[in-house]
């Protein structure tokens, strides 16, 4: 009995060595309940995850939704004569995404457009205000001699604590065509007054921190 | 083998200057651990000199590893032995000795909690913004290859590749429609850029779409930074590939295809420790002390939603009161965009009793060791 006390307590920190030793990330297969059945699923107390603080807008008429993706917190198609289309995404980013001036440089980039120093941006970039709501329109084309023309209209909403951007691309003459009714969209945005004291920096704080 | 060749045996694990020298082994540990843990994060020093069994040195323009010191699991593990080992050798069980025997047990049970909570216990943590519900925690440290199967009606089937395996050129057969995976690149820490940014053509960095890539970066060990790994795999099924992708950590949208009449998305985010129940955040305040900028308090009420239970529950988690629910904790750690997003801290640690279990066992020892000295000692005097 007593060999056996010796034996078994020389083993256990052995034994604990070897479990230390063992490679504890291994590949795992598991299954998760989609979202939509997981929440459905819950408690009846649970309301769905309320939408991050994103605004409500009105749809456009002929506009048909698309599935949403992580990105895309709004997803549209336009369809128009001869099979041309367009596409409308809205997304948000935090703080300011970079700055204005970066971002329509970079959709200036897509159109294979060189970018434009700040001065000259200011030019291409429509200001409006209306309903009380800030946000800036640009209006971008493929060069002229392009062998697959294509429009970007852009608008960029800076609110408190993310920069919103609705973006519709496709076919020149579409867009167009389409110009007021993606002014009236952008326009339609309306955003829930986010709680909180506006003037604190949007940045994470530990709770450690002594201010 | 009889009880005497295994007490000689024993001897050496048994002397006191063992314990003196793995005493006195542990203080350099930890004072050379502490100093270092101001360059390379409190993860990277637990990892380094706590959670391994040397200390490595490696020259430079070599890849060797050459052990110098012992780590945090060869001290802990030779207190053990010596410990077990004084026991088995010096002490027999009596009532006198009762005091004895049970502040070493606190002591080795102390140490085997310490041991289990290292192996065992997963940290990760809780994003919610006001209003969101999830049923899952991300890893503040480690991230994940998920090749996720969208086809069920229901439910979805995540493969979970852990970033240890991402090595470049790792092959790696998956569990599931005799898929494989092959690692082309990987970065354990890179930046999202535009291509323009890039400091030379030849410069590091996966392509993640026409205006974006993925630029290799220096790993970074500050506490309030998260490395955010990129990568470029091929998945193959029969030798044949399906496709080739880059991925990054710091940009987690899944790709998409199709194979074999199956829908899949690839995606490289944190690691995800999803949860039976779901956590939604009702309110965060961020109380100040009036007229100034300076905290008083903050708290996120959530609701607890599990479908094992009739209804939700509500609590309260505020600074040092954290919430303990099916066996983890979650502790009130940050607050993010204009105080409308939480940050919990999401503990499971299986093993969180054994040191006050221990310390218990340890007072109670020391008390009976006392108590018969004083009683003996009154005794004595009492006869005198």
């Amino acid at each position: 009995m007593r060999k056996a006390a010796y034996l078994f307590c020389l083993l256990s920190p052995v034994f604990c060595l070897l479990l230390v030793s063992c490679d504890n990330q291994q590949i795992e297969v598991y299954r998760i309940l989609k979202e939509k059945v997981a929440l459905e699923s819950g408690s009846p107390g649970l309301a769905p995850p309320a939408p991050d603080a994103k605004p409500a807008w009105t749809k456009p008429d002929g506009w048909q939704e698309e599935p949403l993706s992580e990105m895309r917190l709004g997803s549209f198609k336009v369809k128009g004569a001869n099979g041309r289309s367009a596409d409308i995404s809205v997304t948000a980013f935090p703080g300011e995404a970079g700055g204005l001036a970066s971002n329509v440089n970079r959709w200036r980039g897509q159109l294979q457009q060189p970018p434009l120093s700040e001065a000259d941006l200011e030019k291409t970039i429509q200001k409006s205000d209306a309903n009380g709501l800030e946000c800036y329109f640009v209006d971008l084309q493929t060069p002229d001699n392009a062998a697959n023309p294509s429009r970007i209209l852009g608008a960029v909403i800076p609110q408190s604590d993310r920069t919103w951007f609705v973006k519709m691309t496709g076919d020149p003459t579409l867009l167009e065509e389409q110009r007021s009714k993606f002014q009236d969209f952008v326009r339609s945005f309306q955003f829930a007054k986010p709680a909180g004291d506006l003037a604190t920096p949007p940045k994470t704080k530990s709770t450690n921190d002594k201010q | 083998m009889t009880s005497n060749s295994i007490l000689r045996w024993l001897k050496p694990l048994t002397s006191l200057k063992l314990t003196i020298f793995c005493l006195a082994c542990a203080m350099v540990l930890v004072f050379v651990g502490t100093l270092d843990q101001v360059h390379i994060g409190i993860f990277e020093a637990q990892n380094r000199y706590f959670k391994s069994f040397f200390l490595y040195f490696t020259p430079s323009r070599t890849t060797l590893r050459i052990p110098w010191f012992p780590g945090g699991y060869v001290i802990g593990g030779l207190l053990l032995i010596n410990l077990i080992a004084a026991h088995i050798s010096r002490f027999k069980l009596s009532w006198k000795r009762a005091g004895i025997l049970l502040v070493h047990s606190g002591l080795i049970l102390l140490l085997v909690g310490q041991l289990l909570t290292g192996l065992f216990q997963i940290e990760s943590q809780l994003r919610l913004n006001q209003g969101e519900a999830k049923n899952y925690s991300e890893s503040f440290y480690h991230d994940e290859l998920a090749l996720i199967d969208t086809s069920g009606p229901d439910s979805d089937q995540v493969v979970s590749i852990p970033d240890s395996k991402l090595s470049p050129g790792n092959k790696i057969d998956l569990p599931v429609d005799s898929l494989r995976l092959v690692i082309n690149d990987f970065y354990p820490n890179s930046v999202l850029i535009n291509p323009s940014q890039l400091p030379s053509p030849g410069y590091p960095h996966l392509q993640l779409g026409p205006m974006a890539v993925s630029a290799r970066v220096a790993k970074t060990y500050k506490q309030d930074e998260r490395n955010m790994p990129s990568a470029n795999v091929s998945l193959l099924r029969n030798g044949e590939t399906v496709g080739t992708w880059s991925l990054a950590s710091g940009f987690p949208r899944p790709i998409s295809f199709e194979l074999n009449g199956k829908s899949y998305q690839l995606v490289l985010r944190p690691k995800r420790y999803y949860k039976p129940f779901f956590v939604q955040l009702l309110q965060f305040s961020h109380d100040r002390y009036a007229g100034t900028e300076i905290p008083k308090n903050f708290s996120s009420r959530v609701r607890i939603s599990d479908p094992t239970a009739e209804s939700g529950r509500e609590t309260l988690i505020f600074m040092n009161n954290p919430l303990r629910y099916r066996g983890l904790t979650f502790y009130q750690a940050g607050f993010d965009n204009n105080d409308t997003t939480s940050i919990l801290q999401v503990v499971k640690n299986p093993s969180w009793l054994l040191p006050y279990i221990s310390c218990g066992i340890i007072i109670f020892g020391l008390l009976v060791q006392f108590s018969m000295h004083l009683i003996g000692f009154m005794r004595r005097r009492v006869i005198a």
